[in-house]
């Protein structure tokens, strides 16, 4: 799931996967503006047969969040 | 009654680990899902030793309307809003439309992820807690109340920290039914203590001024 994760996160923000890292956020990724995080949310839930809820959207500010907000989705 | 800054239950633990660094983030009527997503936000590469969550009872919480509804209330022109204030908030109105502001399942899902997020801390989660009397103002919050209980006791197990009963016992709920009074708090911090000092070798961190 963590591979399938930092795949999608690397083909919206256009870096490589190795890039992506349990600390990776907008602070360190400087493609990771607000348009590019609604362009992550809508690949995560496509990838994952998700849907987010409008208040989680704000906190997936790092992979660490993402992964287990996913996983939350899938227990 | 006024419950003093120095009679809560978060200074009271500060008093007794006071080699122990604390973070306290509070909101007043806000969702689990929102307070979660801010303390994750903050503290996910903190990973500290201990969290404890006060949380569960505005997920919980029959309303007659919805946020959204309430919000277009609360911009209706004065002579019209005092007539509606009345009903936002009248029981038998709460009791017929039993609107929540978050399900079961996205409750329990965010205590899922919550502990995920934070799976090398130790999390006490306390049990959310309502005076019977609460109901005649709410109806069908205590059933609610115990539901979502039994959520976080699914999810956290023994991690969860039984407080209603006691609560209630020492009469330490305000009389508006949902705060804590300051014998509330002494329990609360009491069974916290007794959880966290001596289980997990808080030696040189405990310490109290008078000993």
């Amino acid at each position: 799931m963590e591979d399938r994760i930092k795949n999608v996160m690397a083909a919206v923000f256009g870096v490589s996967p190795g890039e992506i890292s349990d600390d990776s956020s907008p602070h360190e990724i400087a493609a990771w503006d607000s348009i590019k995080h609604l362009n992550l949310v809508l690949a995560l839930e496509e990838e994952f047969d998700i849907r987010f809820e409008e208040a989680e959207i704000p906190s997936l500010v790092n992979f660490k969040i993402i992964a287990a907000t996913i996983k939350a989705y899938a227990e | 009654m006024v419950v003093r800054l120095e009679e809560t239950y978060p200074y009271l633990l500060r008093d007794e680990f006071r080699g122990a660094k604390f973070y306290q983030l509070s909101f007043g009527n806000i969702t689990t899902e929102d307070l979660v997503s801010q303390a994750m936000s903050y503290l996910t590469h903190w990973e500290p030793d201990f969290i404890i969550v006060q949380s569960g009872l505005a997920d919980c919480k029959p309303e007659a309307f919805t946020e959204a509804q309430k919000a277009i209330i609360n911009r209706l022109p004065g002579r019209f809003l005092g007539q509606m204030k009345k009903y936002v908030y009248h029981p038998s109105l709460i009791k017929r439309r039993q609107i929540f502001r978050v399900s079961e399942q996205s409750f329990r899902k965010t205590l899922k992820k919550f502990k995920i997020v934070f799976s090398k801390s130790r999390i006490f989660w306390l049990e959310i807690c309502a005076a019977p009397s609460y109901e005649n103002e709410r109806p069908g919050i205590l059933r609610r109340v115990a539901d979502y209980n039994k959520i976080i006791e699914d999810v956290y197990g023994d991690s969860m920290v039984k407080l209603q009963e006691k609560v209630l016992q020492v009469d330490g709920l305000n009389a508006d039914n949902v705060h804590w009074r300051a014998n509330g708090h002494r329990l609360a911090a009491d069974m916290l203590i007794d959880r966290i000092g001596p289980k997990y070798d808080m030696h040189g961190i405990r310490g109290r001024a008078n000993g």
